[in-house]
């Protein structure tokens, strides 16, 4: 790994979304305004959700915030290499990048380091809005609410390897991102916790990474529990983030020799 | 970048033996139904060698599909090759592509490979971090890299504002960054206006291979660029090198036995016996009625000298006898005519077991 040339990347896509800077403001500005129906939505429903999520900071408002924050962490985790790649194949940058020393790992998180690092600003806006609209937070439990953050970011990125290894190789991301959002936003227990999952599906849910982060994050930032409270989830969580990058690296590497042979590495 | 020069003053930067590589070719669902375990497979490069020395100018002509780019992207570790070995300043592309692409730059001449929201400055700064230029000598570089392209003025302009010209220059200085051992360039001045491209052929040579001692090795088809710039030259054909030496020996060896006649008798049946043929009619030939022929003179400046003299003894009117001047599009058709095995094969799909 190449801290220096991951460095660069970042700095270049920050300086890139800096020259957007009406877009940028926007955003922010969107974000801050979406959080207000979100509260009132969730004070509406909180009678009929507080049973259901008393284990998981009992107060719905809260348990959405969190929920969305972690959902827009996976979507950039898993999509945002894939679409670099994407783009910058077409436009000979990957190319360009691929021909410097950089190794690949380093290429890869480079490319990628931006856009996770926005969403996860954009997700703890989101969160520190919803803490001045009342959500109560435990600031005492954040190192390790920061370690399974990050733990959901590792072990979706390394799904995003995988569809990124599509790219490079097939030109082609195989609809895995769309289709960990999709199973994520339901299984996981973005807006409902895994507990109201009918029976029948609840097995599916047991091999979504997120259900065990999300579970541990809320339990850590809203209930206030320490590590060990966590260490069942934590645990399976970081089998999931061992296995999918080892997995999710191999796949890369293979894509990009499989393009050095077939030659399609710099085809756009 | 290590820079450093390979230890042996004598030994070639880049040596490429045997090169080949095949590509698969994507079949219809009916044949891979019919053969599943056959693969068709086309022949980019076949058997190619050659060496370039530092600070030598190399040209790889020929027509499209030869295989010019093929071994470019080769050279540059883009791809890998069946057979066969190219080495850089002693390492193998195949089994040391890091240490590969320490000392080889290709230029990537598409302008979206910047990033056209930040500064020419912002960019290159980017990938002097990315070629691992030492961190303090970075101003530094990119002053000097944007001062030899002549783009010191504009460093902080947003890359999306430059002109054609001033991209392409700016691919340039990115790729001169690293202070590469080996430049690999894929017509670079194609979308170069001819002013730019005379001056940039001049930075080329002055800067790259004079004051640097680069080696630089470049697919063109541009007669220019073969002729002036290149120490030698390497006509490609269906994935074949098939000459190879100084672009003036191979344009004399393909054109030394044609001349030109200038007559008002162009259709006299004396001219027919020495191959007469046509030369295009020009503004000058209209004008003033002589008409350029083409004839052959088999045997140097002797056998010249003996068709003229047979020519004004037939009484043929002549004006003017000079040796033709041979176009790249004459020379690369000569070479291809010429080479063995040239007719039955131009890119046509092979069928094989891998």
């Amino acid at each position: 790994m190449s801290p220096r040339a991951i460095g660069a990347l970042i700095l270049a896509g920050w300086r890139t979304a800096l020259s957007y800077r009406l877009r940028f403001a926007v955003s922010m500005v969107a974000l801050l305004v979406m959080i207000v129906p979100l509260y009132f939505v969730s004070r509406a429903i909180q009678p009929i959700m507080a049973p259901a999520i008393a284990t998981e900071g009992s107060q719905y408002f809260a348990f959405l915030t969190v929920g969305l924050f972690a959902s827009t962490l996976v979507a950039s985790c898993v999509g945002a290499l894939p679409d670099a790649i994407t783009s910058d194949l077409n436009s000979g940058f990957f190319e360009a990048v691929v021909s410097t020393p950089v190794g690949a790992g380093s290429v890869a998180v480079g490319l990628s380091a931006y856009p996770i690092l926005r969403s996860v600003l954009r997700g703890a806006t989101l969160v520190l809005a919803g803490g001045l609209l009342g959500i109560n937070l435990v600031w005492g439990r954040l190192p390790e609410a920061m370690l399974i953050i990050a733990l959901i970011a590792v072990a979706h990125f390394g799904i995003g390897l995988i569809a990124a290894a599509l790219v490079v190789a097939f030109r082609t991301n195989a609809a895995i991102p769309q289709i960990v959002l999709l199973a994520s936003g339901l299984l996981g227990g973005v807006y409902y916790p895994t507990t109201v999952i009918p029976s029948w599906i609840a097995n599916v849910s047991d091999v979504v990474p997120l259900a065990y982060g999300l579970r541990a994050l809320r339990h850590t930032l809203l209930d206030g529990h320490g590590i060990q409270m966590v260490l069942k989830d934590l645990g399976i969580l970081t089998s999931f983030a061992v296995v999918l990058l080892a997995i999710g690296a191999m796949a890369y590497r293979a894509s990009l020799h499989y393009a050095r042979q077939a030659g399609s590495l710099s085809q756009y | 970048m290590n820079t450093e020069a390979s230890e042996d003053p004598g030994s070639p930067l880049v040596s490429v033996r045997a090169l080949t590589k095949r590509f698969r070719v994507r079949r219809s669902f009916r044949e891979v139904a019919r053969h599943p375990f056959t693969r068709a497979l086309q022949t980019s490069l076949e058997g190619v060698s050659f060496d370039v020395q530092a600070g030598e100018f190399f040209g790889l002509l020929g027509p499209n599909g030869a295989g010019k780019t093929t071994l470019l992207k080769i050279l540059a570790t883009f791809i890998l090759p069946d057979d066969g070995e190219a080495r850089i300043d002693g390492y193998d592309v195949t089994r040391e592509p890091d240490a590969v692409r320490a000392r080889v730059v290709p230029v990537i001449a598409n302008e979206r490979s910047l990033y056209w929201r930040l500064t020419a400055r912002e960019n290159l700064e980017l990938f002097a971090h990315l070629w691992r230029v030492p961190a303090r000598e970075v101003p530094q570089r990119i002053g000097e890299v944007l001062d030899v392209v002549g783009l010191t003025d504009t460093g902080r302009k947003m890359v999306g504002q430059f002109s054609s010209g001033m991209l392409q220059r700016l691919l340039i200085a990115r790729a001169l960054l690293p202070q590469p051992r080996v430049l690999l360039l894929d017509e670079p001045t194609r979308s170069l206006d001819p002013v730019s491209a005379r001056e940039f052929r001049r930075f080329l040579r002055e800067e790259l291979t004079a004051r640097r001692n680069c080696a630089v090795i470049i697919a063109t088809h541009n007669a220019d660029e073969a002729l002036e710039l290149c120490t030698r030259v390497g006509v490609m054909n269906a994935g074949k090198l098939l000459a190879i030496g100084t672009a003036r020996d191979l344009v004399h060896r393909v054109g030394e036995d044609r001349y030109v006649v200038w007559t008002q008798t162009p259709n006299h049946p004396a001219l027919r016996g020495f191959g007469r043929a046509d030369v295009l009619t020009t503004e000058e030939s209209v004008r003033s009625g002589w008409t350029p022929v083409s004839v052959r003179a088999v045997g140097g400046e002797r056998a010249s000298a003996e068709v003229l003299a047979e020519l004004v003894q037939a009484g043929v009117p002549i004006s003017r006898f000079e040796r033709a001047n041979v176009s790249l599009a004459e020379l690369i058709e000569a070479v291809i005519r010429t080479a063995p095995d040239q007719g039955d094969r131009n890119g046509a799909p092979e069928n094989g077991r891998k």
